[in-house]
């Protein structure tokens, strides 16, 4: 009480000055801290919460005198004034600050609640702004006790040029990297083995169509760099790299409205095809000619005349080694375009729809559906999220081999008012069952019964992948304004990544099941081109395996029918495989040998010349399956001087020949 | 030379009996719109005759061509627009509730024409795009005429297309637009009621006000339907529920406001449009009410945790309505059909309106 007399006092004489920079900053203590207008100096870079339109600002400072969780709050007490606040937390020293958190609106109405850890000694910076107004509010600090949440993330500022779209692989390290883009330009920040990251501006041409609806990624062109797939409002665009950082735009005159997007190989040649939702009419998909080349067909895969096509996502809901497709769909006016569809592949490139047998066409408004096996019972269940609860609530279906049975009763998710356009799965605390991002903005952690729990995420949903290859699985969230990086705190769970490098399937792999199997049983993902709503997330495959030690197998089914199986010696890291490389790959399939010379090598090693033809790759692995460079063969010579000593494995590829070869560097 | 020769012998010479010719009627030169509904939609836009004159472009809209505007219009990137019904002899519309479209007859056609004024280089007049909205045995079609350069004619197109348009905006700034002219799937988009295509505009509610007419005359347009035959019974002009032009200061802001998202809005947001999942109504007949605006409702998607109501009192920036008309990325605006550019003055009333609406959401 004494301190908040003093504050008053301060106020009260008018002496305004204090709080006014960081310098001056006041000192606050638990209790409450009457707080008049804001006049000091705002800073536009410190605000941590994103960025801002703010004037004024308020500075504080408290020292924390014991190790514990402290609440600062403008709302939710009875001296609460009710005004609009907005403030951000900061430890270190006026020169150097560092962002701690902070808040806007959790409060009730638009006061603000934070609460975070202090330990004894040190100094928080209370920094409070005017972003939306700028009137007297009472600052309340008070020691809490929070349960420790199932999930934590670490915020950090996201710049970006143009509109958010993935986080995927732009550079062939098979690390996750932020892509954004404009009209012209890809922004790029490549992550880095130390988890920081480089960024690159793309220039591009200048793209007919850009990705305001979605973003979608995949090697079309088996050059072993990413290509992208914008999905605007009155068509799409792909950005075809050159294998180097230069790109070809191939954009069809053709009138879609792109809603989700999907790299698959629809006709199973080896070559990724593009899938894309028309809001508005019937899908549309393009084979992939293998020479830069797409055919349009619209029509055979979702033919509602009217569309209502939002969010299509590839599963193999039978488990017949080939992909199916749930489509996500919302129409106003009580129309048929609204009933959700299941499209199973006949096998023969042609797809039938199922849906109402499948007990799958219900009337939820929705515009993505997340896929994932929340039981591991070997099956792909389907979580429909509600973008609107007008017509119905969210869904949480399991498969049941020949139907979908209705499971949403008592499994926590079927109270959820809140509502998003995305949804997605991910195992976020490595648990070993997979979560759900959506149903709202937040993680709902499965509790391995088919039960799920409210975590609260506080940012916007967006793509998912790992920014800083620890293992556990990380957010960009972009909303109408800034972007944020939400990096995963992780916990105790091990987990492991695989990188999969098809052969005669598709590069990418996509379309590839992969299961996995410890003394906790088995699961399954499917390698996929995109899913959720706008973003493109990782095409790496990650599992979480709680507290196992260790694997007993992972098995890889390619869209080939290559099956490889693969014992990995290790846990919390991350294995490539090859398709039709293991051991015991199950395939019929072998790869011809490449005879590379001299073996050993010393600084440069060679290849035939006669195997240097356009559109040829050749990829180089270590011994633990670590990609070292993958790239176009446009000579008959491979640099060797960056390699250390040791064996290695190259991978020759031109379309459907395989050629594999092996070589030490001395 | 020879043909000559023989014609002047024709013509001259002796005198042969007098022999009346036979008379032939030239033919009958058609002169009124050309509406075949069968043989529809036309290829070119002259073919139907809408306007008359050697120049097209002048849009001297032939007999029966009547013009009209709604009262409180829609943005479209401020492209200026023409309107016209015609329909058939001897048919006419008759009147249903004030906020619903009119009964039309078979054979109803609305012409509407998007130009642009002091278009640069040459400050001159760019005809874009003439949409054609014709009733087919119930059904409502659409044709889109897309002009060309030289101004002299518009072709058939439904697939699509957009054109940069560079001109002096009434501010006297030079102002870009790409303007997006639509397939016919974007046409349906607004133009609809579940899934069954319905003009927007000639609604009593609409139409139920004074307008200056291509001749200079001045009058109601509801009374001129009547007068022109348009009509079937004489409207009650008192007794119809009618929007006020949302740009007119004079008139009350809600009025003004409700008249705004009505016209710009409703046609996806009300019962039966496009996105009558949402939670708000914005037809002029149901935005009275605080709830329909979206008056303390929460939104359905999160924008980026600032904005948590569709419309907060007092606080535009809290307000997903004010955040997506301030909009221009198209996963984000709204409308999202129509427009690609800000619509300042639009956007400066919604403002308004909302810094001025008072109480707290909970």
């Amino acid at each position: 009480m004494k301190n908040t007399l003093l504050i008053c006092l301060l106020l009260g004489l008018g002496s305004l000055s204090a709080q006014d920079d960081c310098a001056s900053a006041v000192d606050v203590f638990t209790g409450l801290t009457y707080v008049d207008t804001l006049t000091g100096v705002q800073v536009t870079d410190i605000d941590c919460l994103g960025p801002f339109s703010g004037n004024e600002s308020g500075w504080f400072t408290y020292l924390a005198t014991a190790d514990t969780t402290i609440r600062v709050a403008t709302g939710g007490f009875p001296e609460s004034t009710g005004s609009d606040t907005r403030f951000s937390v900061y430890t270190g020293n006026c020169d150097s600050l560092v962002c701690l958190g902070g808040d806007d609106d959790s409060g009730p109405v638009y006061t603000s609640i934070f609460d975070f850890e202090v330990s004894a000694g040190t100094v928080y910076y209370l920094v409070f702004n005017d972003r939306w107004e700028n009137d007297p509010f009472v600052i309340n600090i008070e020691e809490v006790f929070i349960p420790p949440s199932l999930v934590d993330f670490t915020t950090v500022q996201l710049n970006r040029e143009g509109t958010f779209g993935g986080v995927v692989d732009m550079n062939g390290d098979f690390l996750d990297d932020i892509v954004s883009s404009t009209s012209d330009t890809i922004h790029v920040q490549y992550q880095q083995a130390d988890a920081t990251f480089t960024e690159a501006y793309l220039a591009t041409p200048v793209a007919d169509h850009t990705n305001f609806w979605s973003l979608t990624a995949g090697d079309l062109n088996g050059d072993g760099l990413n290509d992208l797939i914008y999905g605007g409002g009155s068509g799409t665009t792909f950005m075809i790299t050159d294998g180097n950082e230069g790109f070809t735009e191939y954009s069809p005159d053709y009138y879609i409205f792109c809603q989700r997007g999907n790299t698959v190989d629809l006709n199973n040649d080896g070559v990724l095809d593009v899938f894309m939702c028309h809001d508005v009419e019937p899908n549309v998909y393009f084979i992939n000619q293998n020479d830069g080349e797409f055919s349009l067909t619209q029509g055979g895969i979702g033919d509602t005349e009217n569309g209502g096509n939002y969010g299509s996502i590839w599963l193999d809901y039978d488990n017949d080694g080939d992909q199916d497709m749930f489509i996500a769909k919302c129409r106003g006016g009580n129309s048929d375009a609204r009933i959700n569809q299941l499209h199973r592949n006949n096998g023969d490139g042609t797809f039938t729809e199922v849906g109402a047998e499948l007990n799958l066409a219900d009337t939820i408004q929705t515009w993505s559906a997340a896929v994932g096996d929340y039981d591991n019972d070997g099956d792909m269940d389907i979580f429909v999220g509600a973008s609107s609860l007008g017509n119905d609530y969210h869904r949480l279906m399991r498969n049941d081999g020949d139907v979908f049975t209705d499971v949403s009763a008592g499994s926590g998710l079927e109270v959820n008012l809140e509502t998003s356009r995305e949804n997605k799965t991910h195992d976020f605390n490595n648990d070993g069952y997979l979560d759900i991002l959506g149903g709202g903005s937040d993680i709902w952690i499965n509790n391995g019964d088919m039960t799920f729990v409210r975590t609260l995420f506080a940012g916007p949903n967006g793509a998912v992948g790992d920014l800083n290859n620890d293992g556990f699985l990380d957010v960009v969230g972009t909303g109408g304004g800034d972007s944020r990086i939400y990096l995963n705190e992780g916990n105790d769970n091990n987990w492991i990544k695989i990188n999969a490098i098809g052969t005669a399937s598709n590069l990418n792999g996509i379309g590839a099941r992969v299961e996995l199997y410890t003394t906790s049983g088995q699961q399954i993902r499917d390698i996929r081109g995109g899913d959720g709503f706008e973003f493109m997330s990782s095409l790496n495959v990650h599992f979480g395996i709680g507290e196992n030690t260790n694997i007993d197998k992972l098995v890889v089914k390619w869209p080939s029918g290559i099956v490889d199986e693969i014992f990995p010696a290790n846990i919390n890291t991350t294995i490539t495989v090859i398709e039709g490389e293991s051991p015991s790959s199950i395939s019929g399939f072998a790869p011809l040998d490449v005879a590379v010379y001299p073996n050993p090598a010393a600084n440069e090693l060679f290849l035939p010349l006669e195997l240097v033809v356009e559109k040829a790759t050749v990829d180089v692995f270590d011994v633990n399956g670590r990609l070292l460079i993958r790239r176009a063969l446009t000579s008959d010579r491979i640099d060797l001087n960056n390699f250390p000593a040791g064996s290695y494995q190259l991978i020759y590829r031109n379309g459907a020949e395989i050629r594999v070869g092996k070589f030490v560097k001395r | 030379m020879f043909s000559c020769a023989s014609d002047d012998d024709d013509g001259g010479g002796n005198m042969p009996p007098v022999v009346e010719p036979p008379v032939v009627e030239p033919p009958v030169e058609e002169t009124g719109v050309n509406v075949d509904l069968a043989a529809m939609p036309f290829d070119s836009l002259s073919t139907y005759r809408f306007f008359i004159g050697d120049d097209l472009a002048e849009m001297e809209p032939n007999e029966r061509m009547l013009a009209y505007a709604p009262i409180s219009t829609l943005f479209s990137d401020y492209a200026h627009k023409s309107r016209f019904v015609w329909m058939p002899e001897g048919t006419s519309a008759s009147q249903g509730e004030d906020g619903r479209i009119l009964n039309f007859p078979d054979g109803t056609v609305i012409i509407k024409t998007f130009y642009f004024d002091n278009v640069l280089p040459a400050n001159e007049r760019r005809i874009i795009e003439t949409r054609v909205l014709y009733l087919d045995a119930g059904d409502w079609k659409f044709a889109e005429y897309v002009w060309n350069d030289a101004q002299t004619e518009a072709t058939l197109d439904l697939s699509g297309s957009t054109t940069l348009v560079e001109f002096t905006n009434e501010e006297g700034d030079e102002q870009t637009v790409n303007y997006r002219l639509p397939a016919e799937a974007e046409c349906l988009t607004c133009h609809k009621s579940g899934e069954t295509a319905i003009p927007i505009g000639p609604k009593p509610q609409n139409l139920n006000a004074d307008y200056t007419y291509p001749d200079g005359s001045s009058g109601n347009q509801l009374m001129k339907w009547f007068e022109a035959g348009y009509l079937s019974q004489e409207p009650d002009l008192s007794a119809i529920t009618t929007v006020v032009p949302w740009d007119d200061p004079v008139h009350d802001l809600e009025l003004r406001v409700r008249s705004y998202l009505d016209i710009n809005c409703a046609h996806c947001h009300r019962e039966g449009g496009h996105c009558d999942y949402r939670d708000i109504r914005l037809a002029f007949s149901e935005s009275g009410d605080a709830e329909n605006q979206g008056v303390c409702v929460n939104t359905q998607e999160f924008i980026d945790g600032s904005q948590r109501f569709i419309i907060s009192p007092g606080r535009q920036e809290r307000s997903a309505m004010f955040f997506r008309m301030n909009a221009i990325d198209e996963q984000f605006r709204m409308p999202l059909l129509g427009r690609t550019v800000q619509h300042t003055e639009g956007l400066e009333l919604i403002s308004t309106w909302i810094s001025q609406l008072a109480g707290e959401c909970d």
